[in-house]
């Protein structure tokens, strides 16, 4: 498992697909943030995040996360999670992001549910 | 009047559907836009510009504007503990508004003039200061629902650190890998505790044989300087485990480690400790199985050493006993027929007991059957068991023995006492003689030793009695000695069944008897030879 953050992105069916790998703390919410804008600027509300390669995170990383959550709500957009391991499944759902965004076992999954 | 009483009417219930409004709203950017919406519906403006800043030293920033073009009247604004509103003589602009807000932050708003070019009338301004308190009251809605959202994410990073905590308590539990357990114990604090890196290190003295960090290498210097850094230690087997967290993470920055990180911190220390005792213990009672089941092994092997039958001799009658205090006992006894038609009487006790008695044992049995098996003198015999036993054990461990080589018919028997105790030749009239002849125990001194032997009869109705100072040295509850109360000698004067193995079976009761509940702290042995 990778340690150090480090992102990749494609859109796909008109969904963001963001991969990340390693530590999703400030530095990688911040990423994943900017990632996220660029796209919702110009009009994409469909984003799936694949965190196979991402086993820990922290709470300054969940609210990143919370943040773009929020802001797909208000337009109508949606966030899926997608290989998620156990332990930060359960991060996850405690902290409660499974409330307004989903989750499914792959990225295919993920856009098929968001299509 | 209707008409007044209608207009206000209409207000109020306007004013009830905007307050409606302005409520459901999440962010003061929205806050500004419904709030522009309500100020030019109602009071029919050209423009409405609204700014906000977070505090009294912050710049201005615009939320909202309603119309195009760029009017800058930020001038006008004066950042005062009250509601201050200003008309001003200008083209576009006509009031200048500034709201001070419970969370020290302001609301700069710029009015326009009204579509019809009147004037504000009274109305509009009582209008005004209504709308104003909406604002306020609506914005405070807003910090409310920011501050809930606050206390539910902390309450929820609350509930993650504790189940964490126990999560990873059991995950620990589960013995892993050392170098696998110490990194997941470290991962985990690191995120719980929003620390940006962390390191693990092991040192035995000054040598550091173990080092982790997260998420990759970094200059230890930090260590060092201590800012923004805690730790925890503990020592187990010789070895210092040390804990480090770095900089804890804010949304505005690098903020300092508080109490409950520290405790976190200390918490994950003392599971780790506590799951690398458990896997210690866990080793070391495998070890102890595997030793266990070898001591077995080993026990099993050296019964082998034990004849199961002796041999039958005419003329004679034969019985012996052993009964080992651990599963390998260090003493020993046989009777081996000789091809010549002699037989060779050994008894012998390994100072110590456990598998290095065990394997002393197994070292004389072989080295007897090797030399009984060709032409030998009872002392020279004697002198290379000496020798072969010397080398083979270290220096706390020795043999004592008793042999003798009996011929059957004529009943001459040569024996060689090497340190064992007395042993009984209990002649037909119950007089007894010790034979005592002999030298050191086998294995005591690396030089030549002048052994000798004692040659002597057993007639008919002659008895011998071989043992190991287990049978004499049986203690009972007071711990008294076997010997020194009851008198082996004077038992075998005594007991005179008529076959060997009664007297043996009699022997046992005695002992037993004698020692009653107290376990036996030394294997018990005897061989017993009687001449019909």
């Amino acid at each position: 498992m990778e340690s150090e953050f480090k992102l990749a992105s494609e859109v796909n069916n008109n969904c963001l697909i963001i991969h990340t790998s390693g530590y999703i703390n400030n530095e990688g919410g911040e990423k994943i943030a900017d990632v996220f804008h660029h796209h919702f600027e110009n009009g994409i509300n469909k984003i799936v995040v694949n965190l196979e390669k991402s086993n820990v995170v922290n709470s300054i990383g969940i609210s990143f996360l919370i943040e773009i959550i929020e802001k797909l709500n208000e337009v109508g957009g949606k966030m899926v999670f997608t290989n998620l391991e156990p332990a930060i499944e359960k991060t996850l759902t405690i902290m409660g992001l499974f409330n307004f965004a989903g989750k499914e076992a792959t990225v295919n999954d993920a856009i098929k549910t968001l299509s | 009047m209707q008409d007044l009483i209608d207009r206000l009417s209409f207000q109020v219930h306007s004013i009830q559907e905007e307050f409606e409004s302005l409520s459901r709203v999440n962010n003061i950017r929205e806050l500004a836009k419904q709030f522009m919406h309500i100020l030019r519906g109602n009071l029919l403006l050209t423009d409405v510009i609204i700014y906000h800043k977070a505090s009294a030293q912050k710049p201005w920033q615009e939320l909202y504007r309603g119309n195009n073009g760029s009017i800058d009247h930020l001038c006008h604004f004066r950042e005062d503990k009250a509601l201050r509103i200003r008309h001003i003589d200008d083209a576009r602009i006509k009031i200048c508004i500034t709201q001070p807000m419970i969370d020290q932050s302001f609301f700069g708003i710029l009015l326009g003039r009204k579509l019809d070019r009147s004037e504000f009338t009274d109305v509009d301004k009582i209008s005004l200061q209504i709308f104003l308190q909406l604002l306020d009251n609506s914005y405070q809605s807003i910090l409310m629902r920011r501050k809930e959202k606050e206390l539910i994410f902390s309450l929820n990073h609350r509930v993650l650190q504790l189940n964490s905590l126990i999560d990873t308590g059991i995950e620990l539990a589960k013995l892993q890998e050392g170098a696998t357990l110490l990194n997941l114990a470290l991962e985990r604090v690191l995120a719980l505790t929003n620390a940006s890196k962390a390191m693990f290190r092991v040192k035995n003295g000054r040598l550091v044989t173990e080092k982790f960090y997260y998420p990759a290498p970094f200059k230890t210097k930090f260590i060092e300087n201590g800012r923004h850094c805690i730790s925890t230690e503990f020592k187990f087997m010789e070895q210092k485990y040390s804990f480090y967290l770095f900089e804890k993470e804010s949304r505005k920055g690098v903020v300092p480690f508080d109490a409950t990180d520290q405790l976190l911190l200390d918490a994950f220390a003392r599971q780790i400790h506590v799951s690398l005792e458990n896997r210690y213990l866990y080793e070391q009672s495998l070890e102890m199985q595997r030793i266990d089941q070898e001591i077995s092994v080993a026990g099993a092997i050296q019964k082998k050493l034990i004849p199961e039958h002796l041999p039958l001799i005419e003329g004679y009658d034969m019985a012996g006993i052993n009964i080992p205090t651990k599963h390998v006992g260090g003493d020993y006894y046989d009777c081996i027929p000789l091809q010549d038609g002699r037989y060779a009487l050994i008894i012998a006790d390994v100072s110590g007991k456990g598998i290095s008695a065990g394997l002393l044992v197994s070292t004389l049995q072989a080295s007897l059957h090797a030399y009984l098996d060709g032409s030998f003198e009872l002392p020279n015999l004697a002198q290379t068991l000496n020798k072969v036993i010397y080398n083979a054990a270290t220096i706390d461990k020795y043999i004592t023995a008793f042999l003798a080589i009996l011929e059957p018919q004529s009943g001459e028997l040569e024996s060689l006492n090497a340190g064992h105790n007395p042993i009984y030749l209990i002649r037909k009239n119950n007089k007894i003689e010790e034979l005592k002849t002999g030298g050191i125990p086998f294995g005591m001194m690396g030089v030549p030793f002048p052994y000798e032997s004692l040659r002597t009869k057993m007639n008919p109705g002659d008895r011998l009695l071989l043992y190991t100072d287990g049978v004499s040295e049986a203690m009972n509850e007071n711990e008294e000695e076997y010997d020194d109360v009851i008198s082996l000698s004077q038992f075998s004067k005594k007991t005179n069944p008529p076959g060997a193995k009664d007297f043996i079976r009699m022997l046992m009761d005695d002992i037993n008897r004698f020692t009653g509940n107290i376990p036996l702290t030394d294997d018990i042995t005897a061989l017993y030879l009687s001449r019909k």
